[in-house]
């Protein structure tokens, strides 16, 4: 998600600026000296130690020099570790502020969703129950009765769809009353997705016993490990490949969370995808897959859930080789 | 069978829910927002009330508050269809203030008649 960090001075400063910087030292350096030999000052300098031998100048000068060059050697040093300091600091606020946006972009989205499904979920009630009202009267085997169970199916399936939006939208409500023990629901999740998965993909497991309880239903959890591995054999497509599900527990200073969190990765060998599509990829019905493949839910729906979980879900990706996608959830400490 | 007092604010989900209930021999009492539900319950002992959450005039959670207060034996069930903001779960607000069960829109006939069974049992 994030673009590759650039820590020299170099990169702070831009190529253009660096090479300004640099004619204007040498021009002045140049002035300089040129002033200094027109002056005779070295003449004059060497003439006044002669003159004065008992004042031992030669030795003040030597370690006037020697002094000068430390102080010039230590500046730049300083020079050098301020700007990077500073580099990394407006990295840093560049990277929170786009965090912001994103978040404030979906919860706009989320607040727009909710009114939709709001008013859908109302329109589905007397569509669903008045129909199965009416299909009760209606001959078992009619062809009308029939008819009328499609029209269920269908509004089934828009309450489907609805209910994914939901878990989107419901990102920042607290479910602290849902916890499961991470490695035992991962691994349920993971063969129930074997099932799914075709043989010619090669699902890796890297699940060590980590008996940690982590602030999430275990539905919800196996629902967002169907959904990366969806995704993942979805990237491979027809082709033969490599799905890598890990997980490890993270200290506090390697967690994006700030405190000791469960890493759960899944990694793909497949298609990749562009920089821009990471920028979009959490957005509600986006979709890189081609038409009548996807919803475009899963991974918002992901999204919405990791954030009802105070989790975080990062993705890195290389076009053409690879995708990850590593989710952090808190540890809750059993008390 | 039950005296059912149902409050939404939707025409379509009033009669549809009535629907239901009548045909499963329930009684009805029908209101299109909190203030005639409070209305209603002057004059009427219903043994459950079925209200909506997101209703104009007196709003659902308001509505829960006010009965718990003047009717505190009347069970409430609160139904709705989602939130309308993703920082509130109205559903979870209605269950804290003591409402006895929650459905979330569109739900399975046979959930809330199964939920009124439990309740005039008990």
């Amino acid at each position: 998600m994030n673009k590759p960090e650039n820590s020299n001075l170099l990169a702070l400063l831009g190529k253009k600026n660096s090479i300004i910087i640099l004619i204007i030292l040498l021009t002045f350096s140049t002035v300089l000296s040129i002033i200094f030999v027109e002056i005779e000052a070295f003449e004059w300098l060497y003439d006044f130690s002669r003159e004065h031998e008992d004042w031992e100048l030669d030795e003040i000068i030597l370690v006037a020099l020697s002094l000068l060059i430390s102080i010039s050697v230590s500046s730049l040093f300083a020079a050098i570790i301020l700007s990077n300091r500073l580099l990394r600091s407006t990295q840093k606020r560049i990277k929170i502020e786009g965090q912001l946006s994103q978040s404030r972009k979906m919860q706009s989205m989320g607040n727009l969703l909710g009114g939709i499904s709001h008013s859908m979920n109302n329109h589905l009630l007397p569509i669903l129950m008045i129909t199965k009202l009416v299909q009760k009267e209606l001959p078992e085997d009619s062809e009308e009765a029939s008819d009328l169970e499609r029209v269920i199916s269908a509004a089934n399936g828009a309450k489907m769809i609805l209910r994914r939006i939901l878990n989107f939208t419901r990102q920042e409500e607290l479910i602290n009353d849902n916890t499961c023990v991470i490695d035992e629901t991962v691994k349920i999740a993971v063969e129930l997705a074997s099932i799914a998965t075709p043989s010619a993909i090669n699902l890796h497991l890297d699940i060590p016993v980590l008996s940690e309880f982590v602030p999430i239903s275990r539905l919800n959890l196996e629902i967002i490990t169907l959904n990366l591995i969806t995704n993942s054999v979805d990237a491979i497509g027809a082709k033969t490949g490599n799905i890598y599900v890990s997980l490890l527990e993270a200290k506090a200073k390697d967690s994006p969370l700030g405190i000791k969190s469960a890493c759960f990765k899944v990694k793909d060998d497949g298609e990749g995808i562009t920089e821009e599509q990471k920028v979009r990829i959490f957005e509600p019905f986006y979709t890189s897959k081609e038409a009548g493949k996807g919803t475009g839910l899963g991974l918002s729906e992901t999204y919405g859930i990791i954030a009802s979980s105070k989790g975080a879900i990062e993705v890195d990706s290389q076009p053409g080789n690879f995708t990850e996608f590593t989710i952090f959830l808190p540890i809750v400490p059993l008390t | 069978m039950a005296k059912i007092l149902l409050a939404d604010d939707d025409e379509l989900v009033l009669y549809a829910i009535s629907k239901v209930l009548r045909k499963a021999g329930h009684e009805v009492l029908e209101a299109e927002n909190g203030k005639k539900t409070i209305d209603i319950l002057k004059n009427e002992h219903p043994d459950v009330l079925v209200t909506d959450i997101i209703m104009p005039e007196i709003e659902g959670i308001e509505l829960i508050m006010k009965v718990q207060n003047s009717h505190p034996d009347l069970p409430i069930i609160a139904m709705s269809g989602g939130s309308r903001n993703v920082d509130y779960n109205y559903l979870s607000v209605a269950k804290k203030l003591g409402a006895y069960a929650t459905l979330e829109k569109p739900f399975d006939e046979q959930e809330l008649l199964d939920l009124i069974i439990e309740i005039t049992k008990t």
